[in-house]
């Protein structure tokens, strides 16, 4: 585990209360992480009451982890599961071969930790500046006994590694470049549906070459297929890690192989 | 929150699907193994004399588990409903994921007039989930009879290997 990469935010929190308590805007109001995280609708904790809230922040700590830096490695002893709630992660396995394979990409509202005896199956990098708490895999477990629908909520959350990795044999199964490069923009215009976003701004926290690694294409080919579907109108490059779907209709259309 | 959890039968279309999941219970797993696996599974020896792999999916249609099942002709039972390569990932919340796996197994087997229900855990990463074995005696199930295992030495061009470890019978 690369703990270095990490910044514990819970001190962070108290500070920011007592500049609030300072300012004597609410005195005697207690601001949780939780109360202004963004993520919250969409996440495991949704459905929480206030008091499961709680009880579940007890054994929660805020980590703020830098671009490009560990969240934990492939084969780690499994201590933890993450939330995201800022920010973009991308998961990957090394291969026999030394190579890396991209097998998904997870954002804000997505769980992290899925295990193979006990240690992580993947390896989890973040791409930008990301926000994620962090509870420890059995404490979680216990307090799933007490909190019944917390499990099934939990379920549904863990699984996004998993649906990520089959999003990418879906993919893998398209015939050309770019069918594939389209349903990777569809796949993440409904993943922003999905967070509350709107479907027609695509963000592309990562690198082409992550791109191609996850598409099983080169760097060069999908920058080609970007450009050309530029050129086509269908989208539009807002800048380096934002793209607008211009012509929703067509895209589909692309992306179903017509 | 309700989760929607459905078994629904594996088939030639969502074998590549369910390749992720495969590969997260056993390491190394390389797709064409899975599929040159599973393939002759999916096809029954005869309407009578059902198998196949079984999967659970989300509301999504995220494949979350799965086991493979034969229904076999058994002297004691007359019928029994043999499940194995049971794959169902550590998930927080899994419990739940559990109980659908056990259920539509049981009624799988209900459906096809078996007496019994065989559940084998081969090693490895099955086998350590302690957990799922605690579950499945909850559910009523109890270690049964001895299985003994011994891997054979391969003799070049005899054992059906083509060389991928994949061990092939007529």
């Amino acid at each position: 585990m690369h703990s270095s990469a990490f910044r514990d935010d819970t001190n962070g929190a108290m500070s920011r209360f007592s500049l609030v308590a300072r300012a004597g805007a609410h005195p005697l109001h207690l601001v949780a992480p939780c109360d202004t995280c963004r993520a919250r609708e969409f996440s495991a904790c949704a459905p929480l009451t206030g008091e499961e809230q709680k009880r579940l922040a007890a054994i929660m700590r805020t980590l703020n982890v830098e671009p490009h830096s560990p969240i934990f490695d492939e084969a780690d002893p499994a201590e933890y599961v993450f939330n995201i709630t800022a920010g973009a992660v991308k998961v990957y396995k090394l291969l026999g071969d030394g190579r890396r394979q991209i097998t998904g990409f997870l954002f804000a509202g997505d769980f992290l930790g899925l295990t193979h005896n006990e240690a992580y199956a993947y390896s989890a990098e973040a791409l930008v500046p990301t926000k994620l708490c962090r509870f420890p895999r059995r404490r979680l477990e216990a307090l799933l006994v007490e909190i019944p629908h917390l499990e099934q909520r939990l379920l549904v959350m863990a699984s996004h590694e998993l649906a990520a990795a089959q999003d990418q044999m879906v993919l893998l199964g398209r015939k050309s470049a770019r069918e594939r490069v389209v349903s990777f923009i569809l796949m993440l215009s409904n993943s922003a549906i999905r967070h509350g976003r709107p479907g027609d701004l695509v963000f592309l926290p990562m690198s082409r070459s992550d791109i191609a690694d996850y598409l099983g294409l080169t760097t060069e080919t999908v920058s080609r297929t970007v450009t050309l579907l530029r050129k086509q109108e269908l989208i539009e490059l807002i800048d380096d890690k934002r793209i607008r779907l211009s012509k929703m209709s067509t895209l589909r259309e692309i992306a179903e192989g017509f | 929150m309700v989760v929607t959890l459905t078994p629904r039968f594996l088939d030639r279309r969502t074998i590549d699907k369910a390749y992720p999941l495969v590969r997260n219970i056993v390491p190394g797993m390389t797709a064409a193994r899975w599929t040159q696996f599973v393939r002759p599974h999916l096809v029954p020896r005869s309407p009578d004399w059902p198998r196949g792999v079984m999967t659970i999916q989300n509301a999504a249609g995220y494949i979350l588990s799965l086991f493979a099942f034969e229904v076999r002709a058994d002297l004691h039972e007359s019928r029994i409903f043999h499940m194995d390569h049971i794959m169902i990932p550590n998930l927080p919340g899994r419990g739940t994921l559990w109980a659908s796996t056990i259920g539509a197994a049981e009624r799988l087997a209900e459906m096809n007039g078996c007496r019994a229900i065989w559940a084998e855990f081969r090693g490895g990463a099955e086998r350590s989930d302690t957990d799922l074995l605690t579950s499945l005696e909850r559910s009523g199930y109890a270690p049964a009879g001895v299985r003994h295992f011994k891997r054979l030495e391969v003799k070049s061009g005899r054992a059906g290997d083509g060389g991928d470890g994949v061990t092939r019978s007529a």
